[in-house]
């Protein structure tokens, strides 16, 4: 590698700027992501969504104070990912339209069926979002220190892949009992890192205090 | 008749209907996006010392006397070292004499390597043509661009 590329690494590796949107990268990155490749992005097309959301987001945020009042942060941000997954699709299509009129042996309508984006449904789209928040608690629990393997194991054999609490008993050599216990530990410490991911790590506007007639 | 409060979280109520299944769904190589944030920091210190504030996509770069400097592209922009292009290094060896062009068409803008001697980069890799995104990082004659929408 020669010096002008090294210095270049170097220059980005330290050019730092520890903003609120760097904080939001770190809580939401994983989440854009999954979202991303659920709704048909390759990987490529999903790094470029979440660009494109921070890039969005640096220039949004300076100024910008959550106001829990006007909604939920997730929708807000959901929206915003959203159209700018509708606009990498968008982007995809029109692509591949280019590459197929450089070979006119190939039918046009092919390009239509290749990157038929997901379902445009609301509901369906914050479903999705929300299967990735899920996903990032537990995976957040999975890397957690003190989360034991074997106790990840129990919870994922009855509650994730859905197996009877005999069954899973079985398997671990433990009491039924116990796998109810693990159940309830883990979905309470699920619950309680969704409310951290939920929580935008941003300035929250003050409520005036309210007049009652 | 039970009631529930009009701003109910569905995700509360859904959080055990969403596990069946969990982890199983989504894995992303993380080697697609190592490069991410170092450039995404890159991109929010130049805007953060960008002079003006633009209404339209602009090529973001520090210039040789370190301030940076935001250039509107408009239809097209080219880079290099002769006097005639939009963005000129007359004094930079490395810079080829028409190095790069960025071209709008319909609502995208292509970045194109105008044949250069030393190449123009993007994530690496050195590229012919390239289809650039909000916040796009790419190299030339080892100067840093960032290409901003606004």
């Amino acid at each position: 590698m020669d010096e002008t590329r090294k210095s270049l690494l170097a220059r980005l590796k330290t050019a730092s700027n520890n903003n609120d949107w760097e904080a939001l990268y770190e809580q939401y990155r994983a989440i854009i992501l999954s979202f991303c490749l659920k709704q048909g992005l390759d990987e490529f097309g999903a790094r470029d969504v979440l660009q494109e959301t921070m890039i969005l987001l640096m220039r949004k945020l300076p100024g910008f104070e959550y106001d829990p009042q006007k909604g939920r942060f997730r929708n807000w941000l959901l929206a915003l990912v959203a159209g700018k997954v509708r606009d990498a699709h968008r982007r995809a299509r029109r692509h591949q339209f280019v590459a197929l009129d450089a070979n006119s042996d190939v039918d046009r309508s092919l390009g239509h069926d290749a990157v038929a984006p997901a379902a445009d449904c609301s509901n369906a789209l914050e479903e999705t979002w929300m299967q990735g928040l899920v996903e990032e608690a537990l995976r957040r629990i999975q890397r957690d220190p003190k989360t034991k393997v074997e106790t990840f194991e129990v919870f994922h054999a009855y509650v994730i892949a859905g197996n009877s609490v005999p069954d899973v008993a079985r398997q671990f050599r433990l009491q039924e009992n116990t796998v109810y216990q693990i159940k309830n530990r883990l979905l309470k410490r699920l619950r309680d890192e969704i409310l951290q991911l939920e929580r935008p790590n941003l300035p929250v506007k003050k409520q005036s205090p309210h007049l009652c007639a | 008749m039970s009631l529930e409060r009009a701003d109910a979280d569905p995700l509360e109520n859904n959080i055990e209907s969403l596990l069946p299944g969990a982890l199983d769904t989504v894995r992303f190589d993380n080697s697609k996006i190592d490069t991410l944030l170092s450039n995404l920091r890159f991109v929010a210190e130049l805007l953060s010392e960008a002079p003006i504030s633009f209404t339209g996509p602009a090529l973001i770069f520090r210039a040789r006397d370190n301030a940076v400097r935001a250039v509107p592209i408009g239809a097209s922009l080219r880079f290099g070292r002769s006097q005639d292009n939009d963005i000129s290094f007359p004094d930079l060896r490395e810079v080829s004499r028409h190095h790069f062009t960025i071209t709008a068409h319909e609502e995208e803008f292509v970045l194109a390597d105008g044949n250069s001697a030393n190449g123009t980069f993007v994530r690496g890799n050195r590229i012919q043509t390239h289809h650039l995104c909000d916040g796009d990082v790419f190299e030339a004659a080892g100067i840093l661009f960032a290409f901003i929408r606004f």
